[in-house]
């Protein structure tokens, strides 16, 4: 009992600790996952749109080169001639080099029949295979799909045609909002129809170049070859720069400070990154990628982002919660204990006090009955109220002795425990004696003992312990079920399993025991109904001692269900084990009760 | 313009033409030209053989008449703080930013981007009010991280587009002490910005710190962009080269300059020394992004000459100049024109020589031989190289012999000091920076 009340009480602090635990636990995992798939989705956007201003760079250059071709056809009267090509490379800084071919698929610039100089060598050597085969620039302009991006690894010529063909709206939006940038070539672009065009990335020298080319209204295929490096610059100043470590405490720019968004080329090496500072490791992944649309392909934005501080915060939050909540029940546990254990010592008290007294009362005791029994013996025959006074102060002495010895067992057993001290004997010699001891006692109270008696074969059993268990039935039977009138005892034995088995029935026609108290009748200081024990004295100790004391002797003391035919009246089924013969052992072994 | 002069002029035009008013203006230009001189080193030639000529072509920028009024610089200051720079490295060169921004006025605009593995515009793209706030920020910048260079000149040349203009001087400033490691990092990509930016009028200035950046990098966007380089080995001394810098940077009074050279009478070009140039049939064309004041820039152009009967004159190139006047702000041209004389007399072809060309030719000639003793040497030849540098010590010797001058003289020593040390294995890296460098100055004819 000591043991299992901080065991319990254990249980109960932890058991809402750990469903508490559990279920917040679960919820900042949801949450986390929550937040983590908003900061991915705010990523993958943030990162779109980065990847719209470069396709609004692109459209800007596009529209810039369609305006440009349309002033180098007039100012050259669709000649192309090669000075002025020249003079227009010299002066735009994003052009790396430019080529015009004829309607026939001739190269008309940079010129096949005059001189060129080494740049214009370079880019003709680089690019032989691409102008060899001019009906690549001939598709058609609604024809998406197709053509080029067979061709070419990673260059697709539809992205951003096919964009701009799908999405009216969208493009409308990107005239009227960039109207100020690209007031050159509004109303080119608005008014006359869109030449075809489109862009080609290819894998050339060190990396991706592209290529933006368009057919003039003659019939000529005009190129622009980027100048890559300086794309690239360009792009980088359409990004943020990072912000100055130091100056920049400023609360409102704390939350772009934990993250870095890196522009990684074909290579996978990064050309830009900017953000947070000391954020991605080496090794750690991009919360989110995003690959960037043509003629960028193969060019991606990567998201990175140090670990989430909400969450930091929310577990921070659970487990305070739970420390405080362990506080709590621990110190109402210890409260609880601390009661309970003063409780237990209490009744430890009161049990010693009891058993001390029972001590103090069982000398005295001893002494009258043995002086009664002296005066029974020398009073004369012919003093009859002397002998029935006589009879009653010996019976009522021995029912004190027996309440005594019931008190001084149960706290003995208590204590140490039962043990049982086996003797030869007959078990039905044994409850005779019972019997005709308690015969006066209950023809008292107009109770008549019906003895059965077939347990007549020799064996060991502990006489003492069986008297005391028949002690207590009987004196129930006495005490509650005195308008029964007939106590039946019946006792037979039998061989079970090699060993010899002795059975004892105590059945009286009292008001019974309702079949759902059965058990507990055996419950030390249970007593049952009301009605039943008003007015009666008792310990309530009897029954539990009896069963113990049985189930010492390997056998066990229940109540029987009542036999159907008559209605009240309990029944005690009493079993013990007694062997014919005994080891030397058990014998030896329990000499002490 | 001051009323004396103002006078002086005027009493010149009414002396030359009688309309005051319609030629006030050209005059004015013409005290603030711009001087284009043609010399050829062989003025007469031997008749009857094909000859190798040096034709020099040099400008030489005017006067800044007075210091109040220059062209009003527009300058960003690029600043590696990549972990490298820590230390004594990153305080020299903050200082060294502040002291060369002390020359600055409410005329200029001036910006400041730091870069490490990110960049940061310290300084955004502002006009030279309140310098107190501007070195208040440039002192906050510290050393950390890798080199994204790249990412850092583009952002630089991004806020000089704030105050873009063909009336101001507008320029980079780089200083590096590390290789690139993000970004581009080619000196080929490098070159291409540099080239593009030079279209924009943008030239790139790039100094070199300690002993571990790319001189091939450093040199190439500095050429392509017609800026300045210097190799700086200790950082003390980067106040000083910030100095010049910014003198430079002030005392542009031309920009945009387009030399055309057409070769004439079946001259052909071989090879224009020191800058990079197009050549295109019998026509040259290099670029100068500025010029400064009072200091002549020149290019020296290798050409063949066919043989020619004695006692006749051929007119061998006809040179044209375009050039942005930054003080009057208008386009300005100049032509000239170089006519060798052929004849059979040998003293006569050795009388008119002119030595200061064929110098000056010589120089930019051994600066060739000098390139090319690198590359011999990082293709591993070292013998080769050693052979290269050794030849053009003796070529110099020769010619100094013959000219008479100290100038080659000591360049043949270095030469030959040059070849010994490109053995030295451990000191080639500071070496090959410094001789980088040193080409450099040479063939743009860097004033420091």
């Amino acid at each position: 009992m000591n043991r299992r009340t901080p065991l319990l009480l254990a249980v109960i602090i932890a058991v809402p600790l750990l469903l508490l635990a559990w279920f917040g636990v679960r919820l900042q995992l949801d949450q986390q996952q929550v937040v983590a798939h908003q900061l991915s989705n705010l990523a993958t956007e943030r990162l779109q749109s980065i990847d719209a201003q470069f396709q609004e760079h692109f459209f800007r250059l596009q529209q810039l080169f369609i305006r440009q071709t349309e002033i180098l056809q007039q100012e050259t009267a669709g000649q192309y001639r090669v000075e002025t090509v020249r003079r227009f490379i010299q002066q735009s800084a994003a052009v790396k080099q430019v080529f015009v071919l004829s309607p026939s698929g001739e190269r008309l610039f940079p010129p096949s029949d005059q001189p060129l100089n080494h740049q214009e060598q370079e880019f003709v050597a680089l690019t032989r295979n691409l102008l060899r085969e001019p009906e690549r620039f001939t598709m058609p302009t609604p024809d998406p799909v197709g053509g080029i991006n067979q061709r070419y690894s990673g260059g697709s010529n539809d992205t951003l045609k096919s964009a701009r063909l799908s999405s009216p709206v969208a493009q409308k939006n990107r005239y009227s909002s960039d109207v100020a940038v690209q007031g050159l070539s509004e109303s080119a672009g608005l008014n006359a129809p869109e030449p075809p065009h489109g862009w080609i990335a290819w894998y050339a020298e060190v990396g991706l170049q592209q290529i933006f080319w368009l057919q003039d209204s003659d019939g000529n295929t005009v190129g622009f070859a980027l100048n890559s490096a300086r794309l690239l610059s360009d792009l980088i100043d359409l990004l943020p720069s990072s912000t100055v470590a130091g100056v920049a405490a400023d609360v409102s720019i704390a939350p772009q400070m934990d993250s870095e968004i890196r522009l990684v080329n074909d290579r996978g090496e990064i050309a830009y990154s900017w953000g947070g500072g000391q954020v991605a490791e080496s090794g750690q992944k991009p919360l989110q990628t995003v690959p960037l649309s043509h003629p960028l392909a193969s060019w991606h934005l990567a998201y990175y982002t140090s670990e989430l501080p909400v969450a930091i915060t929310g577990w921070l939050g659970l487990i305070v919660l739970l420390v405080l909540l362990a506080a709590g029940l621990s110190t109402l546990a210890y409260l609880l204990y601390r009661e309970h254990n003063r409780e237990l010592r209490l009744a430890e008290q009161r049990v010693n006090f009891v058993n001390q007294v029972s001590h103090e009362l069982k000398t005295p005791l001893t002494n009258v009955r043995l002086y009664t029994e002296m005066l029974e013996q020398e009073l004369p025959e012919d003093e009859p109220v002397a002998q029935r006074y006589l009879g009653v102060i010996s019976s009522e002495a021995g029912r004190l002795s027996r309440l005594i010895e019931n008190v001084l067992s149960f706290s003995r057993s208590k204590r140490e425990g039962v043990s049982v001290r086996y003797q030869q004997g007959v078990i039905d010699n044994c409850i005779g004696q019972v019997v005709e001891l308690f015969t006066p006692v209950l023809s008292a109270r107009a109770l008549s003992i019906r003895f059965t008696a077939e347990a007549k074969q020799l064996c060991y059993f502990d006489g003492e312990a069986l008297e005391q268990i028949l002690n207590n039935l009987l004196s129930n039977c006495e005490k509650y079920a005195s308008e029964g009138r007939f106590v039946d005892i019946s006792s037979w034995q039998e061989e079970r399993s090699g060993c010899l088995q002795s059975y004892i029935r105590v059945r009286d026609y009292g008001p019974g025991i309702p079949m759902n108290d059965a058990d507990k009748v055996f419950e030390p200081f249970y007593r049952g109904s009301e009605k039943l024990t008003d007015g009666v004295s008792g310990t309530g100790i009897g029954l539990g001692l009896a069963r113990d004391l049985a189930r010492a002797h390997r056998g066990d003391l229940a109540v029987e269900s009542c036999p159907s035919s008559e209605a009240s009246g309990s029944s005690f089924l009493l079993t013990l084990v007694t062997p014919v013969v005994i080891s030397a052992e058990e014998l030896d072994n329990k000499p002490d009760y | 313009m001051n009323s004396q002069s103002d006078n002086y002029m005027l009493r010149r035009t009414l002396q030359s033409f009688g309309l005051f008013l319609l030629s006030l203006l050209p005059l004015l230009a013409q005290a603030n030209q711009v001087n284009l001189n043609i010399n050829l080193a062989t003025p007469v030639m031997e008749a009857g053989q094909s000859h190798r000529a040096f034709i020099k072509v040099s400008l030489e920028g005017f006067k800044q008449q007075d210091k109040q009024a220059r062209i009003p610089a527009n300058v960003a200051i690029v600043l590696d703080k990549s972990g490298s720079m820590g230390g004594d490295k990153i305080q020299y060169a903050r200082e060294a930013a502040i002291m060369a921004i002390k020359r600055l006025d409410e005329r200029d605009t001036v910006s400041v981007v730091s870069y490490d593995s990110q960049v940061q515009v310290v300084v955004p793209a502002t006009e030279v009010h309140n310098q107190q706030a501007i070195y208040a920020a440039i002192r906050n910048i510290q050393a950390d991280g890798n080199t994204a260079l790249f990412a850092g000149v583009s952002k630089g040349a991004n806020e000089l587009r704030t105050f873009l203009s063909r009336n101001r001087v507008n320029r980079v400033i780089l200083l590096s002490d590390g290789l690139a490691n993000v970004g581009p990092q080619s000196a080929s990509e490098l070159g291409e910005l540099g080239a593009s930016l030079a279209k924009e009028g943008i030239s790139v200035t790039t100094i070199g710190l300690g002993l571990g950046y790319n001189e091939d990098l450093m040199t190439r966007l500095a050429g392509y962009s017609d800026g300045n380089h210097a190799f700086v080995e200790n950082a003390e001394d980067l106040a000083s080269v910030f100095q010049y810098e910014f003198g430079d940077v002030l005392s542009v009074v031309a920009q945009g300059v387009n030399i055309e050279i057409r070769c004439r009478n079946g001259v052909k070009p071989i090879r224009l020394l020191g800058r990079e140039s197009e050549i295109i049939g019998d026509r040259v064309t290099t670029r100068l992004n500025q010029l400064y004041s009072e200091q002549e820039k020149f290019v020296i152009l290798e050409v063949e000459v066919p043989q020619q009967q004695a006692e006749t004159e051929l007119e061998l190139v006809a040179v044209q100049v375009h050039y942005d006047n930054l003080f009057t702000q208008s386009e300005e041209q100049l032509s000239g024109q170089s006519i060798a004389r052929f004849s059979g007399s040998k003293q006569e072809v050795k009388a008119a020589r002119d030595d200061k060309t064929l110098e000056a030719a010589v120089e930019q000639v051994a600066n060739e031989y000098s390139r090319d003793a690198i590359k011999a040497r990082d293709s591993g030849d070292l013998e080769g190289a050693k052979k290269i540098l050794q030849d053009s010590a003796s070529y110099l010797g020769s010619q100094a012999e013959s000219l008479n001058s100290p100038k080659l003289q000591k360049q043949e020593a270095e030469a030959l000091q040059d070849a010994d040390s490109l053995e030295l294995e451990q000191d080639w890296n500071k070496q090959r920076k410094e001789l980088k460098a040193r080409q450099y100055k040479r063939a743009t004819q860097q004033a420091y």
